[in-house]
């Protein structure tokens, strides 16, 4: 896996272009309510992400990804695991 | 006022508004401009079909329009499948008529849908994936792939909420359609339907695949196609070699005649009579009896003798068996009166749009009536053993008042519709249009 960053996280969804201009995207943000995005383009968003970071998610991993904070929550865990 | 039923006591069944887009244009006004003036529309794309993917590089393409192209509908940004951004076009200038008329759309029914449906989504996403070295696919994959896609995609954009339907039948896709949309206005299950079909299957499993059967026109190096692309479809001609691949779309609104009194529409044509069977005889070869039963049923349905009948718009692939088959086919149909019939296919402009032509064909077929104008074969070089009258290369004037359209299909699968000139007298809304 990659070294990555908050920002990283943040830029590959900004640059999804599935978030409308203008879109304020934070770590809180949450995919449905803030951003609008839907489950379908959530999962699109979360394979770019696999594919940029090197790194393959779980079924369970996707399916409690509500926020971007637990996109990051999830990373943090990978790299713990994989430093030790 | 009209009568409401015809003689049989059905209901009568009116053609109220068509879109369509083909090789010749993005929308039907410019596709008839092409076709009445004996244009070609098949060009050599080695950008749509680079060599090295696909075995030959002919087709019919609509031009500038949807995924693969500067100008997409953002409606449809998620759903890279040709065939739905090219449906619900057509779809959408069908449905112009009813700009500010109201209507139920519980009432408006849907029935639309394709030989294919998105296999180029789907082959897209199967490549990415496999360059990602993943087995994880795109998430719209299964969505744009499902040939009623396209049906849901015009009930979400255009707001019809009625019954829907994706009759699949191969080539004859699209006139079944047409024959759904009828049963169902006449089971009163709808006050009027959308119906057709679109395509675009152009991915090298299903091109290739229908080049290696040898359906698809192939051409030695010094074929005149070879120096004229659009030379390369040419229905019922010595040498046609057989049919060249397109994508297109084919809509039409079609409503009890009760319901476009009640809208105050122009009336395009009325339906007067149908037939649809099955050969119960090969996968792919078209079967003559059958097709006969067809023709014949469709004439009988619109309850008038075979001579009545004006213009035949043939199934006319320019494959070798489809021409010759269906010339047999005619000739035992309408006897002495098929050789006076007027026959044109507009495969030689347009290519085979596959599950859409037989709506893109209907909708010839109407235009054909209200116009005064049969379109011809074109690139047509005389066949001895075919010699009936296929209005080769240049439009012919004439006035109709029946015209019969007919698809086979792969899988042995047939329709035939027969279409009537709406007459002036019969309403006061036509000359509005």
């Amino acid at each position: 896996m990659k070294k990555w960053t908050h920002e990283d996280v943040i830029d590959s969804i900004r640059n999804s272009g599935k978030v409308k201009p203008n879109t304020l995207v934070t770590t809180s943000s949450r995919f449905e309510q803030d951003l609008g995005i839907d489950s379908l383009d959530l999962v699109g968003i979360l394979l770019d992400i696999q594919d940029d970071f090197g790194f393959e998610w779980t079924d369970r991993e996707i399916s409690e990804i509500n926020c971007v904070q637990d996109i990051i929550d999830i990373l943090n865990k990978r790299s713990q695991t994989n430093a030790a | 006022m009209p009568r409401l039923v015809d003689n049989k006591n059905r209901k009568r069944l009116v053609i109220i508004g068509v879109g369509a887009n083909c090789a010749l244009g993005r929308t039907w006004p410019e596709a008839w401009k092409g076709l009445a003036a004996g244009q070609g529309g098949i060009s050599h794309n080695e950008d749509r079909l680079p060599p090295g993917r696909f075995l030959s590089s002919y087709g019919g393409f609509v031009k500038g329009f949807g995924p693969v192209s500067d100008d997409t509908d953002e409606r449809l940004s998620r759903l890279d499948a040709r065939f739905l951004h090219l449906g619900l076009a057509a779809a959408e200038e069908a449905m112009q008529v009813l700009k500010g008329k109201e209507f139920d759309p519980e009432r408006a029914a849907v029935v639309a849908t394709s030989a294919f449906g998105g296999v180029d989504l789907q082959d897209n996403d199967r490549m990415k994936a496999e360059a990602r070295g993943r087995l994880q696919i795109g998430p719209f994959t299964v969505p744009g792939l499902l040939i009623n896609q396209l049906g849901g995609q015009i009930s979400q954009h255009l707001g019809l909420f009625g019954p829907g339907f994706a009759p699949s039948n191969a080539c004859a896709s699209g006139g079944h359609a047409i024959i759904t949309a009828a049963l169902l206005l006449r089971a009163d299950m709808a006050d009027m339907v959308l119906c057709g079909a679109a395509e675009s299957a152009f991915v090298p499993s299903i091109y290739n695949a229908f080049y290696t059967m040898k359906a698809l026109a192939a051409f030695r190096s010094e074929d005149r196609a070879t120096a004229d692309p659009s030379q390369a479809s040419r229905p019922f001609s010595i040498d046609r070699t057989g049919f060249v691949m397109s994508e297109g779309a084919g809509m039409l609104v079609m409503a009890t005649l009760e319901q476009a009194l009640k809208l105050q529409v122009p009336i395009l044509a009325e339906l007067v009579g149908f037939a649809v069977n099955s050969d119960g005889y090969h996968m792919a070869a078209p079967y003559q009896p059958r097709i006969e039963k067809c023709l014949g049923g469709a004439v009988a349905d619109a309850d008038i003798t075979p001579y009545e009948v004006g213009y035949y718009n043939a199934h006319g692939t320019s494959t070798p068996v489809n021409d010759a088959t269906e010339t047999a086919a005619v000739k035992a149909v309408f006897g002495e009166h098929a050789r006076r019939l007027p026959i044109s296919s507009i495969k030689g402009a347009i290519g085979h749009t596959l599950g859409a032509a037989s709506a893109i064909e209907a909708i010839t077929a109407i235009q054909s009536l209200r116009n005064g104008v049969i379109v011809p074969t074109i690139n047509y070089v005389p066949d001895p053993a075919l010699d009936l009258d296929y209005v080769p290369v240049v439009a012919r004037e004439s006035f109709p008042t029946y015209a019969l359209s007919a698809s086979f299909g792969f899988g042995g699968t047939n329709n035939a519709l027969v279409f009537r000139r709406f007459e002036d007298e019969e309403m006061d809304t036509r000359g509005r249009h």
